[in-house]
């Protein structure tokens, strides 16, 4: 009985122990120009962390009110025709991938933004709005690389 | 790593994700011991079922606190499956069974027709499964956690050779003047609390194993119920804390990880137990 269990664990353990090829973070970093000192950085690691981190400050963004944040992830925009505006979203997904949370942005004066669907370094400070009658976060003087 | 975990240990939500974690993993294995003695195991999975059906509803009619429908309705699910102890559970696992499905289904049913947000399958995902709801809770959120927690812990502490006697002997526990009847009832209320609180950690389907695992694993190294009971809470707490971190550095689903982790003790334990 022991055995086959034995054999089991040891097939089982060798499997978790085979590691995922990843990109170390500092070969990341140096595509990046980082113009101003990052408070909350996503730009690389656990995407768990990311995404609980980007739900955090959609919930509470008093938390994080004035800080830069730095996230990787899917840009997109969408048009409401209700408010007659764009939004300037960049996308993460949970662990799962069934869910995905986005960071409303705004870029600088005078910057354009990224092609739909591209994936992108962004830098901005959190910071909200209103509309109708609910507050909304997002990143203010956003500034973003290319992934 | 190490100076990767250090930086996702200075944001405040994953510190209190690992407290509520650690006092939820203790409650849960303390009650798991009872529902397994008692051969209750599908209990949890069943409570937490109709606490997705409760959440479901809560949400629909746009409870801020969802709580506030949710712990209510478990309790007194579980007081109902429970009631009079044995003569309770005479309909046996069809009970469970019944209540179960029927909340899961009208749960995902008002969902879809009522909903509440843009993304109702991510919204139910993460609901069952406990994708990152751990990692999403304030500060009133942990405190409101704590104080159900050392309420549990509390209660399975002064009641203990009550809920022993019980848990072993039910008859005979009556036969020597314990009011069995009240006592399951307080079996009833804690483990409809633990099973809520539990469903932020690793959602509703994955409660059974929070419940079950950490005690089988101790009852393949341990006979009496003390040591059962301790060694229980330790895996249980061990694999919650592990879980979250491993989920954390590796991407991987919080609820799923902690599953994982108690599976991987549980085999360790059936290799090198008494009864290996």
């Amino acid at each position: 009985m022991k055995k086959p269990f034995l054999i089991f664990l040891l097939v089982f353990m060798c499997g978790c122990s085979a590691k995922k090829e990843e990109v170390p973070p500092a070969e990341k970093e140096e595509e990046v120009e980082e113009t101003e000192t990052t408070d909350v950085d996503l730009s690389f690691g656990s995407q768990t962390i990311t995404y609980a981190t980007i739900s955090n400050i959609l919930e509470d963004p008093q938390e994080y009110m004035g800080r830069t944040v730095k996230m990787l992830g899917t840009y997109r925009q969408f048009y409401s025709e209700t408010y007659d505006t764009y939004y300037y979203v960049c996308m993460v997904t949970d662990a799962t991938a069934c869910c995905s949370q986005g960071m409303e942005f705004k870029l600088k004066e005078g910057s354009s933004y990224p092609l739909d669907g591209q994936q992108i370094i962004l830098q901005g400070t959190v910071d909200v709005y209103q509309e109708g009658d609910y507050w909304y976060a997002f990143l203010k003087d956003a500034d973003y690389k290319v992934y | 790593m190490l100076a990767e975990l250090s930086l996702y240990l200075s944001f405040p939500f994953v510190r209190y994700a690992l407290i509520v974690s650690v006092l939820i993993a203790l409650c849960s294995s303390l009650l798991g011991v009872i529902l397994v003695l008692r051969r209750f195991s599908h209990l949890g999975d069943g409570l937490s079922h109709v606490a997705f059906g409760a959440m479901a509803a809560a949400s629909v009619a746009g409870l801020k606190n969802d709580m506030a429908i949710v712990l209510p309705v478990t309790v007194a699910t579980a007081v109902f499956l429970l009631k009079n102890g044995k003569r309770g559970m005479i309909k046996g696992d069809a009970a469970i069974a019944m209540l179960s499905t029927a909340a899961l289904a009208f749960g995902y049913l008002m969902m879809n027709l009522f909903p509440t947000s843009g993304n109702i399958s991510g919204d139910v995902c993460t609901t069952l499964f406990g994708s990152t709801s751990i990692l999403t809770l304030k500060r009133s959120d942990v405190v409101l956690c704590s104080a159900l927690s050392f309420a549990v812990l509390l209660i399975y502490i002064l009641f203990y050779e009550k809920i022993f006697a019980i848990t072993f002997d039910e008859d005979f526990a009556k036969a020597t003047g314990v009011d069995t009847a009240r006592y399951n009832l307080l079996i009833a209320v804690v483990i409809a609390v633990v099973v809520v609180l539990a469903m932020n950690l690793v959602g509703s389907l994955l409660i059974s194993a929070l419940l079950v695992f950490p005690v089988l694993s101790a009852m393949r190294l341990f006979a009496s119920f003390r040591n059962v009971s301790v060694f229980a809470a330790l895996i249980s707490v061990f694999c919650a804390v592990a879980g979250i971190l491993i989920s954390i550095l590796a991407s991987t689903p919080v609820g799923s990880t902690i599953v994982a982790c108690d599976f991987v003790i549980f085999l360790l334990c059936t290799v090198f137990g008494r009864n290996g």
